[in-house]
């Protein structure tokens, strides 16, 4: 019977007793029948064929027990065999159990994380329905929000995408405690929480009447601030916040897994005004909605593409081009670093396990060639080949299986450990980050994977100890044999394998560990030492002017440079090191003189102009940084926003737009420069901006602070002459002297700042360091085995030749020969596996890992010592037995 | 019926019914325990409760082929045929039978 209809039974067992029954019952009338013919009567006749068959009920249940359970009592039967096996040789058993293990839990927790970041990073209802819609623009760059009267059009009018939802970023300032404090607020359209599914853990969420102005002065509050500022006090709601001087009533409470759209503060109504739900052509909200049931998002797409034209047509000045587009929330929030660190540690991961196959394997192999006496007796006393098959790939499975539960018990204790290592507040930016865990969603496919290894890597020994076994096999002695070619070819290609996984996975793991401390260690472009730096948010409401802007920039920077012990300080609109970099659409005169086709166009278009980082950066910025000026000259106090506006651009930019002349005196424009051409005045060195996960763009424009001084946030620094944390106090009091109302956080020096922005790639970097010590140790314990196995195998040649004449030095020279040629052979491929590896992790994260060759050598030359060891020192411990003694064994 | 006397030996089941099944052909399990009384001159019965459940073992092991057929009177039964592998399993029997018997034999000759 085959496992199919087995396995059928086991699930048709109703149906399986029908038919033994019939089957029975066909027993007992032919029985009647006999006894018919025999002469007794019809109804005599049955009662006896009944009485003589005995109980049906029981016979049935018991052919019926054969059919459901017969299999599996051989299966029973296996696995006892095998645990006796195991028993029987702990030592390596353990060994090659751990082995897999290790390979199955480094795999397993790989999956647990890419679960938490990549396939469930949201836990809402209908997750899968909810779905962010984009206004977009063929060809141009923008950041794909929508214009407050473009995303009411669309509430109206989209039928298949129900419940729709605007939300902005909202830099609160929260006054009325002992200092004002910058929140992370979010602007949020009532039905916001309600499309997320989730209910408030206090009070209630936004009324449908208070995303009117005036009506809305009210907040929901996340379960972190509660802690932080409530210290979780039930009778919070009512409680008033002053939030950028307007008093706002506390309503609701957010559930703790609830932290949406990231690192959430506080949420309030988004409110229009009259004039802003008119606005097409400001655009700053995302937007969010549910498909409708039954639709599906191409259907809803098709819909929503109607609505863009027909509001393309009413308002062609303002969308002209734009069209609206579906995408997932996956795919609209997910970092695309997120599947770069998925990628890398996901083939890291699946090169340890190959390893350790590979080591399983080798030991299968080995001892398939031991074993051939045992398996010799079995078949002399009638087992049959397949039966022996079965045994043996049972056996392997069961040890699998061992190891898979121990690589599952390992996993989540390596991820309670990867979650409590990484701080809270960290945490709560990385999305999906608080839902790694291990889930049995994946992480079955790690017991089908032991099952699946366990059958694969099994049964090749298997044939391999069968093939041209007979019952001579019973007296074959040991001596000499090396088993069969097959099993020989077979452990050196182990070895190859071993050698050359351990290599790649050593590379990429050296290469990640290079990069990220270089991140750390080389300051990028500025020199970090003696930095102190600290950050404001300015209200909207009081500094709306540039003017008011510009004056508070120039009077802290006046206080800070005047605080003693201060050397130099500046302000920016970002410093490196802060998680993020500002861009602007910048239009090269040269490149668009050049191309003169459909010149207005590309002037009036400043969606398709390349993108570059933008820093408006005070006077003595250059300076205070320690950022080298290349050529041309720094700002200076004469660029005032009257005189003609200059620019400065990073090394990169200059060698991107004038790669082969000097960029002094060239002029671009700046997508919201209004019209006006800056002249480029000085080119300076790049700097890392430490946003690693954006891949590494070192273009930049510096623009002077007095000619365009930044909104919202605005960051200073200043370099001290000491010790930059004794500064600290008079800093904060600067910001207070020019303006009491100002928030001030993320006061601290630079090299934490830089230390906090490299969290990920570092974590990376361990995480593909444990990869990398793990498939090292795996393959040490792997090579020296398989070497020392086929040594101890020769030993007998050995001896042979050392009594015709050849020296242990020869015989010892001989050996390492062949182990050399193996060693080269896995070097040599794992190279190439290495370098492709490497090629694809620099295309990744551009401008983060950077090939190298030191890495290369020292890792290879590592492994190559290893393996030449692993052939050398059992070699010699052969070599030293007398040669009469190694034949007389 | 359920005589201790007459049942079939422990173990000795399999090879009787290897056999009566290679020597009948296509052949129901009604029929294997007529042509074993039959061919025993009446020495041997084979219990039902132990027939059934051994002959769904045996059609697992692979050495019985088991289907639902129609019998000469059109009647609906299923039928066991043996398989290679079967008769590889009856020759190894056999040949244990054999043995096993003379051992005994011996002993009781000489003990």
């Amino acid at each position: 019977m085959s496992l199919l209809s087995r396995l059928r039974n086991v699930f048709r067992a109703d149906a399986l007793s029908d038919e033994i029954e019939r089957e029975m019952a066909f027993h007992i009338d032919r029985r009647a029948e006999d006894l018919v013919t025999a002469g007794m009567s019809p109804g005599r006749a049955r009662a006896e064929a009944r009485r003589r068959f005995g109980n049906i009920g029981k016979h049935s249940d018991d052919t019926r027990n054969t059919d459901l359970f017969g299999w599996f009592a051989t299966l029973v039967a296996d696995v006892r065999y095998a645990l006796r096996a195991m028993r029987a040789q702990p030592g390596p058993t353990l060994i090659v159990g751990l082995t897999l293990a290790f390979g199955l839990g480094v795999n397993a927790a790989v999956l647990g994380i890419m679960d938490g970041l990549l396939l469930r990073p949201y836990q809402f209802r209908d997750y899968e329905r909810l779905v962010m819609l984009r206004e977009t623009r063929v060809g141009a760059s923008e950041n794909d929000v929508a214009s407050p009267a473009n995303f009411l059009d669309w509430k109206r009018e989209s039928r298949g995408v129900e419940g729709l939802v605007a939300w902005e970023g909202w830099d609160a300032t929260l006054s009325g405690g002992v200092e004002p404090e910058r929140l992370n607020g979010f602007k949020v359209s009532p039905g916001f929480f309600e499309l997320l599914g989730v209910r408030p853990a206090l009070g209630r969420w936004f009324a449908a009447d208070e995303e009117l102005p005036g009506n809305d002065r009210r907040v929901v509050i996340s379960d972190a601030f509660w802690r932080n500022r409530f210290a979780a006090d039930s009778a919070v709601i009512g409680k008033e916040l002053i939030l950028d001087d307007v008093a706002h009533v506390i309503v609701g409470l957010a559930p703790a897994k609830l932290d949406f759209p990231m690192a959430t503060d506080v949420w309030s109504p988004l409110a229009f005004s009259a004039a802003r739900a008119n606005d097409r052509s400001n655009r700053s909200l995302a937007v969010m909605g549910k498909l409708a049931e039954g639709v599906t998002r191409r259907e809803a797409q098709a819909e929503l593409n109607v609505v863009a034209r027909r509001i393309e047509t009413l308002h062609p000045a303002t969308n002209r081009g734009r069209s609206i587009s579906i995408s997932t929330l996956s795919e609209a929030f997910i970092e695309d670093a997120a599947y770069v660190v998925n990628g890398i540690l996901q083939t890291a991961a699946g090169l340890v396990l190959l390893v350790a196959c590979a080591n399983l394997a080798g030991v299968l192999l080995a001892r398939s060639i031991d074993r051939r006496r045992e398996l010799a007796v079995r078949i002399a006393l009638g087992a049959t080949r397949t039966r022996i098959v079965r045994q043996l790939v049972t056996e392997t499975i069961v040890l699998s299986l061992m190891a898979s539960s121990v690589a599952i018990i390992c996993a989540h204790i390596a991820l309670g450990a990867l979650r409590a290592s990484v701080p809270a507040d960290v945490a709560r930016q990385v999305e999906g980050f608080n839902n790694i865990r291990l889930d049995w969603a994946v992480v079955w496919i790690i017991p089908a994977l032991s099952i699946l290894i366990g059958l694969l890597v099994s049964l090749f020994p298997a044939l391999t100890a069968l093939r041209g076994m007979s019952s001579s096999a019973l007296k074959e002695s040991d001596r000499g044999t090396v088993g069969s070619i097959a099993n020989l070819r077979g452990r050196q290609g182990l070895v190859v394998a071993e050698i050359s996984f351990a290599l790649s996975i050593l590379i990429a793991a050296g290469l990640t560990l290079r990069s990220a401390a270089r991140m750390i260690d080389k300051p990028g472009g500025f020199d970090a030492d003696r930095l102190l730096m600290m950050q404001t948010t300015l209200s909207e409401r009081k500094y709306r002017e540039p003017a008011a802007r510009r004056r508070f920039a120039g009077e802290l920077v006046d206080r800070l440079e005047h605080v003693p012990g201060v050397e130099a300080a500046a302000v920016a609109n970002i410093l490196p090191a802060n998680g993020w970099s500002p861009a602007t659409p910048v239009l090269v005169e040269d490149e668009f003189v050049g191309g003169n086709s459909g010149r207005g166009d590309i002037l009036a278009d400043p969606g398709r102009w390349p993108r570059s980082g933008y820093r408006s950066v005070s006077e003595n910025f250059l300076r205070t940084m320690g950022i080298r000026l290349l050529s041309g000259r720094g700002f200076d106090s004469a660029d005032r926003d009257e005189r003609q506006p200059v620019a400065m651009v990073s090394e990169s930019f200059a060698k991107r737009f004038w790669p082969d002349r000097s960029a002094i005196g060239k002029r671009i424009r700046l997508a919201d420069s209004s019209g006006a051409w800056l002249t480029v005045v000085g080119v300076v060195a790049d700097v890392n901006m430490y946003n690693w996960w954006d891949g590494m763009d070192y273009t930049a424009v510096y623009v002077p602070l007095r000619q365009a001084p930044p909104s919202g946030v605005l960051q200073a620094v200043v370099r001290a002459r000491g010790e930059p944390s004794d500064v600290i106090t008079a800093a904060r009091a600067a910001v207070r002297e020019v303006d009491a109302s100002l928030p001030v956080d993320q006061l601290r020096t630079l090299r934490e700042a830089v230390v906090a922005n490299s969290r990920g790639m570092n974590l990376l970097a361990t995480m593909m360091a444990v990869c990398g010590g793990i498939a090292m140790l795996l393959a040490v314990v792997g090579i020296y085995g398989l070497m020392a196995y086929t040594i101890a195998q020769r030993t007998q040649e050995f001896g042979v030749r050392l009594a015709f004449g050849a020296t242990a030095a020869d015989v010892l020279r001989l050996t390492l020969r062949r182990a050399a040629r193996l060693t080269a052979t896995g070097l040599g491929v794992g190279i190439i596996l290495g370098w492709i590896l490497a090629r694809a992790m620099t295309a990744a994260l551009q401008g983060v890992v950077a090939v190298d060759a030191t890495t290369f050598l020292v890792v290879a030359s590592t492994l190559a010592v290893v393996s030449m060891l692993s052939a050398y020192l059992p070699a010699r411990r052969a070599l030293r037995l007398d040669p009469a003694t190694i034949l007389r064994q | 019926m359920g005589m201790a006397r007459n049942d079939v030996l422990q173990g000795t089941l399999d090879l009787l019914v290897l056999k009566a099944v290679a020597a009948q052909g296509r052949t129901h399990g009604y029929a294997i325990t007529a042509h074993i009384h039959r061919a025993s001159d009446d020495l041997l019965r084979v219990e039902e409760g132990s027939l059934y459940p051994a002959l769904h073992r045996m059609a697992q092991a692979g050495w019985l082929k088991a289907e639902w057929g129609k019998t000469e009177t059109n009647r609906e039964a299923r039928f066991y045929s043996i398989t290679p592998l079967g008769r590889k399993q009856l020759v190894t029997e056999e040949e244990d039978w054999a043995r096993l018997r003379e051992g005994v034999q011996r002993v009781l000759r000489y003990a």
